[in-house]
């Protein structure tokens, strides 16, 4: 009986573990980056992403160190993700792409919304999700107060 | 005998040591500036040969799947693009990053489009080929040229 027992944990472990990737994974995974970015949980940040990630947005192309100076200086008030769509090109690599509103609180005070197109593309090393590219784009349609005082990428 | 099985051991190790090895900057390179002419040239039969059919895009008019980058292509007449600043990361053996500032000349639905971009790239290696599966291009701010051409 108990050997039987142990099998079966052992199974559900495998079975887990080749289980195909799920999409709110990967979903929940992109969330977090955000929280870490608004709580400025820099640690948090790093076991989520890459120390290899790029990032690309209007102000310029991003490295880990950048992410690591721009975090702290910039507020998030408030971020809403919606519109998630999940590409598995293949089991450890997922492609997410979403719709990120986000308010900020610029040096000089006013709140400003401002609505992305974004996505990133995660990869399983080691049994491990990380973010290693991440884009977002201001949405042409969308209307913000300029200027942001620091860089627009959040993540 | 021996040695024959030995070099032919050698030969096979080599050509798997070949066929996984990241690619070179110039290969991957030679793959986006295909990417771009593709798009330039409207030649969609070409642009399916170096991206992968879950393409996903992220631009400023919208997220993109193939059909939205074929669309797009029809929509936009591209005079020419310059890459330059052109830097690839590898992220295992068979995926990798790149990024790149483009200069592009043209117009979408007669609206002038033209500007210098922030871009990347993830590149898969799949069946022997490797193919783009996520692509953003951003139009740069005001003022952030300095910031796009960082050290790295």
């Amino acid at each position: 009986m108990k050997k039987l027992f142990i099998f079966s944990i052992l199974l559900a472990t495998v079975v887990a573990s080749a289980a195909p990737p799920d999409e709110s994974e990967i979903a929940i995974r992109e969330n977090a980056v955000w929280r870490a970015v608004q709580q400025k949980k820099l640690e948090q940040f790093q076991q989520l992403v890459s120390p290899q990630v790029r990032g690309v947005f209007a102000d310029g192309i991003m490295v880990m160190q950048d992410y690591l100076k721009a975090i702290p200086k910039r507020t998030i008030k408030s971020i809403s993700l919606s519109d998630f769509k999940v590409v598995f090109p293949d089991s450890e690599t997922a492609s997410i792409a979403y719709i990120a509103k986000v308010k900020t609180t610029t040096a000089s005070g006013p709140e400003v919304t401002t609505t992305y197109n974004a996505g990133s593309v995660w990869r399983k090393s080691k049994g491990r999700w990380q973010a290693i590219f991440h884009g977002e784009a201001k949405q042409v349609s969308a209307k913000s107060v300029p200027p942001a005082s620091t860089p627009a990428g959040a993540h | 005998m021996k040695k024959l099985i030995s070099y032919a051991t050698i030969a096979l190790l080599a050509t798997i040591a070949v066929s996984t090895a990241a690619p070179s900057q110039d290969e991957i390179m030679a793959k986006e500036n295909a990417a771009w002419q593709a798009f330039k040239d409207k030649n969609a039969d070409g642009f399916k040969k170096v991206v992968s059919a879950d393409i996903v895009g992220i631009y400023d008019d919208g997220i993109h799947g193939m059909q939205g980058e074929i669309d797009s292509m029809k929509k936009m007449d591209m005079k020419s693009f310059a890459i330059s600043d052109f830097k690839v990361v590898s992220e295992g053996p068979n995926l990798v990053i790149t990024t790149y500032t483009v200069k592009v000349e043209g117009t979408v639905d007669g609206k002038d489009a033209s500007g210098t971009y922030n871009a990347g790239s993830v590149w898969k290696m799949g069946n022997g080929k490797w193919l783009a599966i996520f692509h953003t291009n951003i139009l740069q701010a005001a003022g952030a040229s300095a910031a796009a051409q960082k050290k790295e």
